[in-house]
């Protein structure tokens, strides 16, 4: 049973107090019904345990990120999204990841006002907080959160114009104007504005093909994701695309992005370079899976910290109904800073 | 008795018709049984003429093994009479249920229904996906912000007729035996339900 509130209610607070003491409903929650005017709250868990190679870190269990998000339809053509995460950071914090109204004229063009993910490639818009719904227990390195130590622009708070399923070949476009790098949710750091397009093709339902292109300016004296800061005004521009085939029993997803930061006045450019490939075969309830990631980064890049990661993994997820699964693998990752490293790790994530 | 195999996925030559070759002279349709033994690819079909030793052998198999040898009831796809939509591609529908097309073939805004005992079934055949795999695709659609509504299930049968009887944009699966006039049954790949090559006998 979905939990239903008048837009308003202070109920609907009241509930997202108490869902963390609340048993896990089943998922009977997705069953559609006019609900004009109502809030649908939906909640994501996880709970991870890994082990590593590396010398000093001990074996441990992990509270992943708590994710409530909530959607309401405020007219026919007008629907909110909020999802706001409860993550350890040095004590509990409260993230608010995304908010979001949008106004949907019609499938070939809607509007969106908020914070939203980047439409850059394919995992950062098709898999958001929740683990429950990724296929893998992380995301791929090219994609990690921010505050995860992620490199790439993944939040950008902003106007968002897109559309789907257009022409025969079920084309879909995005096309955003936001803060961009260095800003806040609040306020921007310069005066340049970040600008997203992307293009994709909902080829058959199973296979989707799609590019992207990101453009911002980092201004001098913003610091750098290692701290120190920007000596010079860079200007960004991020080139991908990605390929995924998710049939009835494989499952590939590929993406590739290149983010290109090119220093002023001086007209100095690095590239880095990132992708990962993720294959799996579904049997039933169990599905085998393996991911590859590689990032490569100049040695002196204005920006980004020059770690280098590859990483190989294997890795199994079992669903337990539709609202929870588990998942383990095993990865051996090798990067600059750390070296050669084994990491196994189980996870057991659930929606609610 | 006679087999008859229709290679690949649109055998368009695949109809009950193709069973006339059976007959013999002065036999009625209605004297054959004519059933579907195999479905992947292509089709396999055996034709047997009630009362021979061959049809109580095929009748002892089917007892050993029905669900194999006994198709179920065709699973009808169906629109709003006043809707012009009369054929839909097999992945036009695939891109319906996953929530990928937010509008029927003709533009209309759709309304997705489904009903409870004919989703696990339908789901299997057309997306390959049991009832729970469904369930979380939809989580996943909606956690992402898009438009689209996840299909409603609105009770049984009657209750799904009627529904898309005074829906225009309606679309929804129902066994073929309870489809009455208030609503049309669309085809798939240009196959109806009573045809051999139709994908969800």
């Amino acid at each position: 049973m979905i939990p239903t509130f008048r837009r308003g209610s202070w109920g609907a607070m009241a509930l997202v107090a108490t869902l963390a003491g609340s048993s896990l409903a089943s998922a009977q929650q997705v069953e559609a019904r006019d609900d004009e005017g109502r809030i649908r709250l939906r909640g994501f868990a996880d709970f991870t345990s890994t082990a590593t190679s590396q010398r000093g870190v001990p074996w441990a269990f992990g509270l992943g990120q708590f994710d409530l998000y909530m959607t309401s339809k405020l007219s026919d053509r007008i629907s909110f999204l909020g999802e706001t995460v409860f993550e350890y950071d040095d004590g509990f914090i409260v993230d608010v990841e995304r908010v979001i109204v949008t106004f949907a004229a019609r499938s070939y063009f809607r509007v969106a006002v908020g914070k939203h993910h980047t439409p850059i490639g394919y995992w950062n818009n098709a898999f958001h907080h929740g683990t429950l719904l990724q296929p893998t227990i992380n995301r791929p390195q090219l994609v990690r959160f921010e505050d995860e130590g992620g490199v790439l622009p993944i939040h950008t708070t902003g106007v968002l114009v897109s559309g789907r399923d257009i022409s025969p070949l079920h084309l879909g476009y995005d096309v955003m104007v936001g803060n961009g790098i260095g800003s806040t949710p609040t306020a921007d750091d310069n005066s340049a504005k970040s600008y997203t397009m992307a293009v994709h093709s909902q080829v058959t339902s199973a296979l989707s093909v799609g590019a992207s292109m990101y453009t911002d300016r980092i201004a001098a004296g913003s610091p750098s994701l290692g701290a120190s800061p920007v000596p010079e005004d860079v200007t960004v521009q991020l080139f991908g695309g990605f390929a995924t085939y998710l049939g009835r029993q494989l499952e590939l997803i590929s993406e590739f992005q290149r983010s290109e930061h090119r220093s002023n006045p001086s007209g100095t450019m690095t590239a880095t370079n990132a992708l990962y490939v993720y294959g799996g075969y579904r049997f039933g309830s169990l599905v085998p899976y393996v991911r590859y990631d590689d990032l490569q980064f100049p040695t002196l890049d204005p920006y980004f910290v020059s770690d280098n990661f590859r990483q190989a993994l294997l890795g199994a997820r079992y669903d337990l109904g539709s609202a929870a699964v588990l998942k383990a693998e095993i990865a051996r990752r090798k990067t600059s800073a750390a070296g050669k490293v084994t990491l196994l790790t189980l996870q057991a994530a659930v929606g609610f | 008795m006679l087999l008859q195999i229709f290679p690949g996925r649109r055998h368009a030559g695949a109809t009950p018709g193709g069973s006339q070759a059976a007959l013999r002279n002065g036999d009625s349709p209605s004297d054959h049984l004519t059933h579907v033994i195999f479905k992947g690819r292509g089709t396999v079909t055996v034709t047997i003429r009630r009362g021979s030793a061959q049809f109580f052998a095929f009748v002892c198999l089917a007892f050993a093994s029905p669900g194999e040898l006994f198709a179920q009831e065709p699973t009808a796809i169906v629109v709003n009479s006043r809707n012009p939509l009369a054929d839909i591609s097999l992945d036009g529908l695939r891109r319906l249920y996953l929530g990928q097309s937010a509008t029927l073939p003709n533009r209309e805004p759709v309304v997705l229904l489904e009903t409870a005992p004919l989703r696990e079934r339908f789901y299997s055949r057309t997306l390959g996906m049991n009832a729970d795999r469904f369930r979380r695709h939809w989580i996943g659609i909606v956690f992402a912000g898009e438009a689209n509504t996840p299909p409603r299930d609105v009770g049984g049968a009657e209750e799904v007729l009627r529904y898309v009887a005074s829906h225009a944009g309606a679309i929804a699966f129902v066994s073929l035996r309870s489809v009455d006039k208030s609503v049309k049954v669309i085809a798939i790949n240009g196959a109806l339900p009573g045809d051999l090559n139709y994908p969800l006998r």
